[in-house]
C-alpha cells in the first residue's frame, strides 16, 4: 500500500485528514481490513445500480454504473480466500443517482491487471490516534518478505499454510486417515494408502499456491512422514519433468514438530533451520515474543501478565516502560469493538509509549496471534516483577470473560478451513 | 369333484392366516425402539383420521404402519382407502370396454366378454412386418403337431406302454378330463407354457419377494407362450406331464388372471414387440389401409386371445384365487424366510399384499418398487440379552495390555520372544527375519520384526503404530498393545493405552539408558498411564544380561521407580517387578537358567500377566466404541477395529457414529482376530462389518454408541484436569483414546484442592504443576465426549495435564 501523493508522510497527517491510499498487492487488502474501522468514511470507486423513472412514461430502466461513493462504515468484510474486501455502510456523500443514507457496500476486489490502480481515501472518525497511526505504517512498510509455503503433516493429515509477511493462511487441509497396521501381506496395501496420501497432499499444493517460481517450502512433521514426502516430491517432479518443484524439493526445508496439527506452526517457524531463511520476518519476532512471554509465565517471576484488567492495573503503576517493558495487543481487539473501549485500548497505548515501552500490535491470523488471543489478546512483559495483580478483580475478570467471547469467531473461521493459525 | 371347484372353494384367508400369524409373532420380537416408533406412528395415524379413527382396529393401523415402515401419510392413504372408504370391490369388472381394448383384458378374466368385434383378417398381424430381413422375435418355429401318447385324451384306454407314473396320472387325469371336456386342450397347452416360462422366471427372479412381479411378466410371457420361441419350445417336451398334473395346471391359469389386473398392465405394456415396429410400405399396400392401422392396432389382440372365449364360469372363478401351488410356494418362501432371518418389513409387506390384492394399480406398482428396495436386507437383530449370554457362555477371562517404555528399551523384541515361546510364531518365520534383518544389519531386530511389521518400522528400527496380538494361556486370553516408545509417537502409544487394562512396563537395566528413559519417555509413559487410568503395572526391567544380573542393579532401579510411582499416587501392591531379557527369553515365559540369574525366585513374566485382573466390564451401560482402524474386508466395505468400551453390540443392531452422526447397522461381527460371532462385550476388540454407510462417514477416533442414549457432540467442555506442567490459555493437543483434535484451553476458572476439591483459587493466572484445577477446553472441529472421560491435553510434545471432563 502506498499513499497517492507522494510527498504524504504518516506523521505529517492531520488527525482529520482524509487520506487516499492505492492498493498494489492483496496483502494490501488485508491491511485496509486493520485500517478501517466502524463510523470511518471511505471513498472509493463502485458500481451502483439504479432505478431510472422516466417521467412521461413511467417505465423504470435499471442502470448500473461505475460511481465514486462515499460511505459511512458500518461492517467490513475480509474475504482471503478471494482477495476480497467489502465495506458496507451509508451513503454519506450526495452523487448522482443517490440519495443521501441509502445503504452500499463498497466492494474491493484484487484483480492482477495492470490498466487499472485500486484505490480508497480514508477519513477516521475520531481522528488518526496512535493505533491507527501504527496500522497505517505497517501497511505503508514495502519490505514484504515472499511468502513461503509450509505444510504440517502426520500420517494421513496434512495441512498447507501459507506463511506471508503477516498472515498465515490454512489454504488446505488433506486428512486421509491413517494407514492400518497390517501383516506384511498387507504392506502392499498400506503403501498404496501412504501413496495416495502424498498424491492427494501434492495435488492440494498445486492448487492452492501458484507453483511457477520456486518458492521456499517447509515440511514439518513427527518421524519420518516429512522426509519421505519430500523423497516423493522429488520423484514426482522428476516424472513429470517439473524442474521448478524439483528445485524446490531439493531445497525444502524439513523441520520435526510434536504432531501434525496446524498450532504446532509456532514449533516450526522457531526452528532454527527456518529462522535462518525467514530471519527478519515479522511473524518471526512475534512468535519469539511470545515465547518470551510464554518462558517468563513459566518461571513465575512477577513480570508476565495477561488479561485486560490486570494489564491496565500494571500499566497504570507505570510498571510498562522503559527497560523492557511491551505491551502486546492483539490486533483484532481494536476492529472488532465499540468506539469507548477502543479509546480504552488506544488510551492504553498511548500510555505505555509514553512511559518508554514497546508496544507490539500482534496479527491473530498468526500462530503468536493465536497464542496471545488464547490469553484474551492483552498481555505485559513488566519492566520490574508485580505480585498479586490478579487478586481483587476476579468478578470484573469473570464479567469480562463473559462478553469478551475473544475466540469464537476466530475458530470457525479456521474450521472453514479458509485462514488463519 | 372337480379339482377346480375344490380349488375354488379353498379359502384364501386360511393361507392368509398362517402369513398373519407368523407376522403377529415377528411382532412381538420388535425392538424397543420399533415399538417406541410403533406407538408414536399409531397416535399420529389416528390423529389424523380423527373421528374415522374408529372404523380402524389399532392392529391394522399397525399392521400398515410397519407395511409402509413408518410413513404415517401413506398408511392413513392406505387406511382410507382400505378400510374407511373402501373403493367399489374389485371382483366388480372393469368398463367392458377399455379404453384401447388392451390384450390385458384378457379372456380369462371373470365377467369380463370380450366384445364381439367383427373378426379381421389374419393380414392385419402382418400389417408391420417389414420386408425381408424379419426379426428374430416374428419368426415363426415350426413345431411338430403334438400328438398326446398313450391316448390320454381320447379315452381310448389302449395305451401302449405307460410308466406307472403315467398311468396314475392318466387316470387321475381321465376323471378330470370328462367333466370339463371341449375346452381343455388348448387350455392345458397354455398351461404348460405359463408354467414353463413362470419356472423359468422363478429362477431368474433372486427371491420370494419378486414373485408379485415376476409373477405378472411370467403369466404375461405365458401368454405370448405361443410367439415367444424359447418357451415355447422349451415347454413343448413337457406338456402331457404338466398337463397331467392338476395342480400345475391349476396354478398357471389363476397367474393369468393375476395378469388381468390393471397393475401389469404397465408392466407388460413393454412386453408387447408387436405394436412397435413400423409399418413397411409393402405390407401396407398388401394388407391393410392406413385408416385401418389405428383401428386394426387396437383390436387385433383381443381377438388374438378370444380363441376360447366361452369359458365356463366356475373356471374363471376358480382362477381368480390362489392356486394350491400358490399357496404351497408362499409356505415354502414363509418357511425358507423364518430359517435365514430377514427384515421383518420384507415379510409382512409380502402378508399384505396379499390381503390387499385389491389395492389399485398404483399402489401395488408402489409396493412392488419397496420391495425391491428390501432386498438387500441384514441379519435380524435377535435381540439377545447379551449380558446374560455373555455369563452363560463364561468364557475364558480376557484382557488387553499395553506395553510401553522408552524408545528401544526392547518392548517389540519383549513380545516377539512372548510370542516366540509361547509357539504363537514359529521359530522358521523368526528365523525368516532374522535373515531379513541381518541384511540391513539389524540382526537383533528380529523378534522385534514380529510385531513390526510394517515396511518404515522395520527401515527405522522403531515401532510407529501400535501392534496388535493375540495370545491364550490356559487361563486367560491376552491381547498385545505393543506402543511406541519415540516421542513423536506418543499419540499412538496413548491410542494404545486407552484400550488397555494393565500395562508392562520395558525399562532398560543398562548404565545410563535407565536414566535417560527416566528423563524422557520412561517417565512420559508413566504419566500417561497414570491420566488413562491404567494402575496395574508389571515393570519388565529389561537387558539385565548385559548388567550380568547384577541384582543391585535392579533393586537400585526398583527403588528408584517405586519411589516414582508412589509420589504419583500409584497403588504400590498393584505394582509387580520382574527381571528379564527379552533377547535370551529369560524370565519371560521360561525361568532364567544363567545361574547369575537365580537369586530371583519370583514370578515369571508370563505368570505376572496372568496374575492380574482385567478392568470391570461395564456390560449393562449403552455401548461406547472408539474405532481404532477402519478398512474394507470381504463382509463390508466398511469394517470398524476397535475395542467396547462399554456396553455390548450384536448382531443386525443399529449403531450411531460421531461426529458424522451417521447410522449403520451391525452386519457381522468378528472378535480374537477372525472368530465370527453374534455378539460382543464390553472389553472386547471387535471387528465390525457395517451396512448402510459409506466410508467417508467413518474415520479412526470417531465414536460408535447406541443411538437411544448418543454420546453429545461437543466443541466445548469443563474439566477437571491435573496439571503435569504449568500452563495457562494455550493452545494444546486434546487426545482421548484415538481420538485426537486440536484445541485451546480458553479459561481456567479455579484451582481446586486436591484433596477435597474444594476451590481455593478462582481464575488463576496460571495452573502451576501439580495442581487440580477446573479449567475450560475448546475444540476446533467438534469431538463426541462424555462426562467422566479421561482426557489428555499435551502441547509441544509434552503432557500439559490430564483429567476428567466434568
Amino acid at each position: 500500500m502506498r499513499f497517492a501523493n507522494k510527498r504524504q508522510t504518516v506523521s505529517g497527517l492531520e488527525a482529520e485528514e482524509g487520506v487516499k491510499l492505492l492498493i498494489d498487492d492483496p496483502e494490501d487488502l488485508w491491511h485496509a481490513h486493520n485500517l478501517i474501522n466502524e463510523g470511518d468514511l471511505v471513498d472509493a470507486p463502485t458500481l451502483r445500480t439504479s432505478r431510472v423513472e422516466a417521467p412521461s412514461t413511467h417505465n423504470v430502466v435499471y442502470k448500473t454504473e461505475y460511481l465514486n461513493l462515499t460511505v459511512k462504515v458500518k461492517s467490513v468484510f475480509y474475504d482471503p480466500a478471494v482477495s476480497e474486501l467489502k465495506v458496507s455502510g451509508f451513503i454519506a456523500r450526495d452523487a448522482e443517482g443517490t440519495v443521501l443514507g441509502q445503504h452500499h457496500t463498497l466492494t474491493i476486489k484484487w484483480e492482477n491487471r495492470k490498466d487499472r490502480q485500486l484505490y480508497f481515501t480514508l477519513w477516521k472518525e475520531d481522528g488518526w490516534d496512535t493505533v491507527a497511526r501504527e496500522a497505517l505504517s505497517e501497511a505503508l512498510n514495502p519490505d514484504r518478505p515472499e511468502s513461503m509455503i509450509a505444510i504440517v503433516m502426520q500420517e494421513g493429515l496434512s495441512n498447507i499454510c501459507l506463511v506471508t509477511g503477516h498472515r498465515t493462511i490454512l489454504r488446505q487441509r488433506v486428512n486421509t486417515g491413517r494407514a492400518r497396521k497390517a501383516d506384511e501381506l498387507m504392506n502392499k496395501k498400506v503403501r498404496n494408502k501412504v501413496q495416495s496420501f502424498y498424491e492427494q497432499t501434492l495435488l492440494a499444493l498445486r492448487a492452492s499456491a501458484d507453483l511457477s517460481m520456486p518458492r521456499t517450502l517447509i515440511l514439518a512433521s513427527p518421524g519420518f512422514v516429512a522426509h519421505s514426502f519430500r523423497e516423493y516430491l522429488a520423484q514426482a517432479a522428476i516424472k513429470q519433468e517439473d524442474k521448478v518443484l524439483q528445485k524446490m524439493a531439493n531445497e525444502a526445508i524439513i523441520v520435526h514438530t510434536s504432531t501434525g496439527q496446524v498450532h504446532n506452526l509456532n514449533e516450526v517457524l522457531m526452528s532454527p533451520e527456518v529462522e535462518k531463511t525467514v530471519r527478519n520476518c515479522k511473524f518471526a519476532a512475534a512468535s519469539s515474543i511470545m515465547d518470551r512471554f510464554y518462558e517468563m509465565m513459566r518461571k513465575e517471576d512477577g513480570r508476565a501478565w495477561y488479561g485486560f484488567n490486570t494489564v491496565s492495573k500494571a500499566v497504570s503503576e507505570g510498571a510498562v516502560g522503559r527497560g523492557g517493558g511491551i505491551l502486546l495487543m492483539n490486533i483484532a481487539l481494536f476492529r472488532a469493538v465499540d468506539l469507548p473501549t477502543r479509546k480504552k485500548y488506544v488510551a492504553l497505548v498511548d500510555k505505555v509509549k509514553a512511559d518508554g515501552g514497546e508496544v507490539r500490535l500482534l496479527s491473530n491470523e498468526h500462530e503468536s496471534g493465536q497464542r496471545l488471543d488464547a490469553l484474551g489478546g492483552v498481555a505485559a512483559i513488566l519492566t520490574y516483577p508485580m505480585f498479586e495483580l490478579d487478586l481483587e478483580e476476579n468478578e470484573e475478570e469473570k464479567t469480562k470473560a463473559h462478553d469478551g467471547k475473544p475466540n469464537t469467531e476466530e475458530w470457525e473461521e479456521s474450521a472453514e478451513g479458509t485462514t488463519i493459525i | 369333484m372337480s379339482r377346480h371347484r375344490n380349488v375354488k372353494n379353498l379359502d384364501i384367508e386360511d393361507g392368509l392366516d398362517d402369513y398373519d400369524y407368523s407376522a403377529e409373532e415377528e411382532e412381538d420380537d420388535l425392538s424397543p425402539e420399533d415399538r417406541a416408533m410403533m406407538a408414536r406412528g399409531v397416535a399420529e395415524v389416528q390423529a389424523a383420521l380423527g373421528v374415522e379413527a374408529g372404523k380402524v382396529t389399532v392392529a391394522q393401523i399397525e399392521e400398515s404402519l410397519w407395511y409402509y415402515y413408518y410413513d404415517v401419510e401413506k398408511t392413513v392413504n392406505y387406511l382410507i382407502k382400505k378400510y374407511i372408504n373402501p373403493p367399489a370391490p374389485k371382483k366388480k369388472p372393469p368398463p367392458p370396454q377399455q379404453p384401447n381394448g388392451e390384450f390385458a383384458t384378457s379372456v380369462f378374466a371373470p365377467g369380463m366378454p370380450i366384445s364381439p368385434q367383427p373378426r379381421q383378417s389374419l393380414a392385419s398381424l402382418f400389417w408391420d412386418m417389414p420386408w425381408g430381413n424379419i426379426p428374430k422375435h416374428r419368426e415363426t418355429t415350426f413345431i411338430p403337431p403334438h400328438v398326446p401318447r398313450g391316448g390320454l385324451l381320447g379315452g381310448s384306454g389302449a395305451a401302449p406302454k405307460m410308466s406307472k407314473l403315467q398311468a396314475l396320472a392318466a387316470a387321475r387325469k381321465k376323471k378330470a378330463e370328462e367333466k370339463k371336456a371341449g375346452e381343455k386342450k388348448a387350455e392345458e397347452r397354455a398351461a404348460a407354457d405359463v408354467e414353463q416360462a413362470q419356472s423359468k422366471l422363478k429362477e431368474l427372479s433372486v427371491n420370494e419377494t419378486t414373485t408379485t412381479s415376476s409373477r405378472g411378466t411370467a403369466s404375461m410371457a405365458g401368454a405370448f407362450g405361443r410367439r415367444l420361441k424359447t418357451a415355447q419350445s422349451a415347454a413343448q417336451g413337457r406338456v402331457p406331464l404338466a398337463a397331467n398334473e392338476p395342480g400345475l395346471t391349476g396354478s398357471s391359469i389363476p397367474s393369468l388372471s393375476t395378469s388381468a389386473t390393471p397393475s401389469t398392465l404397465s408392466l407388460s405394456e413393454d412386453n408387447r414387440p408387436i405394436d412397435k415396429a413400423p409399418q413397411s410400405s409393402f405390407a401396407q399396400t398388401l394388407f391393410a389401409s392406413p385408416l385401418e392401422k389405428d383401428s386394426s392396432r387396437k383390436r387385433k389382440l383381443p381377438e388374438y386371445f378370444a380363441l376360447y372365449p366361452d369359458l365356463p364360469q366356475s373356471v374363471i372363478d376358480a382362477f381368480s384365487k390362489p392356486s394350491p401351488d400358490d399357496i404351497v410356494l408362499q409356505a415354502q418362501a414363509k418357511a425358507g424366510k423364518k430359517n435365514a432371518a430377514p427384515a421383518q418389513p420384507k415379510k409382512k409387506s409380502t402378508a399384505t399384499a396379499l390381503s390387499t390384492k385389491q389395492a389399485s394399480a398404483a399402489q401395488v406398482t408402489d409396493k412392488v418398487s419397496e420391495l425391491k428396495i428390501s432386498d438387500a436386507v441384514l441379519p435380524k437383530s435377535r435381540n439377545l440379552d447379551v449380558p446374560a449370554e455373555y455369563t452363560k457362555s463364561q468364557q475364558k477371562k480376557s484382557a488387553s495390555f499395553v506395553v510401553v517404555g522408552h524408545v528401544d528399551s526392547g518392548k517389540s523384541t519383549m513380545m516377539g520372544r512372548l510370542l516366540l515361546d509361547l509357539k504363537i510364531v514359529n521359530e522358521r518365520a523368526v528365523d525368516k527375519l532374522r535373515k531379513e534383518a541381518e541384511i540391513i544389519g539389524k540382526g537383533s531386530f528380529a523378534l522385534a520384526w514380529v510385531m513390526d511389521s510394517r515396511e518404515d518400522e522395520r527401515a527405522h528400527g522403531v515401532t510407529i503404530d501400535i501392534a496388535m496380538n493375540r495370545f491364550e494361556t490356559e487361563r486367560m486370553s491376552f491381547l498385545i498393545l505393543d506402543a511406541p516408545g519415540h516421542r513423536d509417537y506418543i499419540p499412538n502409544m496413548i491410542a494404545g493405552a486407552s484400550q488397555a487394562d494393565f500395562a508392562i512396563l520395558v525399562i532398560d537395566a543398562k548404565e545410563g539408558n535407565f536414566e535417560a528413559g527416566l528423563r524422557g519417555q520412561t517417565y512420559e509413559h508413566i504419566i500417561l498411564l497414570r491420566s488413562m487410568g491404567v494402575f496395574r503395572l508389571i515393570v519388565a526391567i529389561n537387558k539385565l544380561d548385559m548388567v550380568n544380573w547384577s541384582r543391585e542393579r535392579f533393586e537400585e532401579i526398583k527403588d528408584q521407580i517405586t519411589g516414582f510411582f508412589k509420589r504419583l499416587g500409584f497403588q504400590l501392591d498393584k505394582i509387580a517387578f520382574v527381571p528379564v531379557s527379552a533377547l535370551k527369553g529369560d524370565n519371560i515365559v521360561n525361568r532364567s537358567t544363567d545361574p547369575a540369574a537365580s537369586w530371583y525366585a519370583g514370578r515369571t513374566l508370563i505368570q505376572e500377566l496372568e496374575a492380574s485382573d482385567p478392568k470391570p466390564r461395564e456390560l449393562r451401560k449403552p455401548l461406547r466404541m472408539i474405532i481404532s482402524e477402519v478398512y474394507s474386508t470381504m463382509q463390508s466395505p466398511v469394517t470398524i477395529l476397535g475395542r467396547l468400551e462399554q456396553g455390548c453390540v450384536q448382531v443386525g443392531e443399529k449403531l450411531l457414529l460421531l461426529p458424522a452422526n451417521q447410522m449403520a447397522y451391525v452386519k457381522a461381527i468378528n472378535t480374537n482376530g477372525g472368530e465370527p460371532v453374534d455378539w460382543a462385550v464390553a472389553g472386547q476388540h471387535a471387528e465390525i462389518a457395517l451396512d448402510g454407510i459409506i466410508q467417508e462417514y467413518v474415520s479412526i477416533g470417531d465414536v460408535v454408541c447406541d443411538p437411544n442414549h448418543p454420546v453429545k457432540v461437543m466443541k466445548e467442555f469443563t474439566m477437571k484436569a491435573l496439571a503435569w506442567d504449568m500452563f495457562w490459555p494455550m493452545p494444546v493437543d486434546v487426545h482421548r483414546g484415538r481420538l485426537h483434535a486440536s484445541g485451546k484451553v480458553t479459561k481456567l476458572v479455579a484451582v481446586l484442592d486436591r484433596a477435597t476439591g474444594a476451590v481455593t483459587k478462582k481464575f488463576p493466572q496460571a495452573i502451576r504443576k501439580g495442581q487440580v484445577a477446573r479449567i475450560k477446553v475448546e475444540v476446533q472441529d467438534t469431538v463426541p465426549l462424555e462426562a467422566g472421560q479421561r482426557v489428555v491435553l499435551r502441547r509441544g510434545g509434552e503432557t500439559v495435564a490430564a483429567g476428567l471432563l466434568e
